[in-house]
């Protein structure tokens, strides 16, 4: 899977924000709200990958969380991102 | 063809195909020397209709086949945006009222009532008049500057001026009228979507950060309105009174 758009993330007032951009940000107008670990994840979904990749890597940045907690928050946020439409599996 | 405009205190070279676009940017012509040449080619008039489809098919409506002259002009003026960024100026999809030597912009999704809204407003506060109804130039220096662009809208309100832009108002309907003080943070995802979004990704930020620096130069506004008078006397009560003079 990977994002359907191409999307920028950045501090906006102190908060991580991502959007769209390129020719296919008419997808998506709007914004991002991101914490650390959702930013993580857009970055992560620039490029091809799967789900089993990227809790790898997020279990091993955050060696602190279990497991488990950090999968339930894998899959909420991937839902989240595949009703605004900007997820291509 | 080949002539010069000047917008936003920038003269600027626009070679065209087409005749549309210089009888659009009649009131801004100058003799002056341009700073920056606009080219378009039939690549980008082709790339204009794609980007049309694109946006109607993401909103869900049929795509309108517009002529290319009329695509053209689209294309100057986002290619203009692109270049203006480098001057610390941004387009921002609304509608700027003034009164005197103070403006403030409206902004909202099309067909909120934006039009409506600055209409009520030309009828019922004195000395108030259009900058621009639909795309305006700003510019986020020490102060903000707001100026009025060929690019107006389907009505065509605009006058070639350059006005303090004294606040930024998201407009929402309403039953009743009222208006109050917002954060950025709530007034960002709004004016993301209304600001011109080019294609290049350093291009995009670079807006995003001057949507950010303007926000924090001037109050930014919610607005509940009907369609009533007091929809504008309301308005225009808390913003005069909020403004220096």
């Amino acid at each position: 899977m990977k994002l359907a758009v191409e999307m920028a993330v950045m501090e906006l007032d102190g908060e991580i924000s991502a959007v769209a951009v390129g020719e296919d940000s008419a997808k998506f107008r709007g914004m991002l709200r991101l914490n650390e670990t959702a930013a993580e994840i857009v970055r992560m979904l620039a490029e091809d990958t799967t789900f089993e990749q990227m809790h790898k890597a997020l279990c091993e940045q955050y060696d602190e969380s279990a497991p488990e907690e950090i999968a339930a928050m894998l899959t909420d946020f991937l839902k989240q991102l595949d009703t605004e439409g900007l997820l291509a599996v | 063809m080949k002539f010069v405009i000047r917008l936003a205190d920038v003269n600027i070279g626009i070679n065209s195909i087409y005749e549309e676009i210089l009888l659009l940017c009649r009131d801004y012509l100058t003799d002056g020397e341009p700073a920056f040449w606009v080219s378009v080619s039939p690549e980008d008039i082709v790339q204009e209709q794609m980007k049309n489809i694109r946006e109607a098919e993401a909103e869900g409506i049929p795509p309108v086949d517009y002529r290319p002259s009329y695509l053209e002009t689209l294309a100057v003026y986002r290619k203009i945006a692109v270049q203006m960024l480098n001057r610390d100026t941004i387009l921002l999809h609304g509608a700027v009222i003034a009164v005197g030597d103070r403006a403030w912009l409206f902004t909202a999704p099309s067909g909120t009532g934006k039009t409506t809204h600055i209409r009520l407003w030309l009828e019922h506060i004195t000395g108030s008049y259009v900058v621009n109804g639909d795309k305006p130039l700003i510019r986020i220096g020490e102060d903000v500057t707001v100026y009025g662009t060929p690019w107006a809208g389907k009505e065509g309100m605009q006058r070639n001026t350059g006005v303090r832009l004294c606040g930024i108002v998201l407009l929402e309907r309403g039953a009743e009228n009222n208006i109050g003080r917002i954060t950025l943070s709530q007034a960002l995802p709004v004016l993301i979507q209304q600001s011109y979004r080019p294609n290049d990704r350093g291009a995009v930020e670079k807006t995003l950060a001057l949507i950010a620096k303007l926000a924090g130069r001037i109050p930014l506004y919610r607005l509940h309105c009907n369609m009533l008078p007091e929809a504008a006397l309301t308005a225009y009560h808390t913003l005069d009174q909020d403004t220096e003079h």
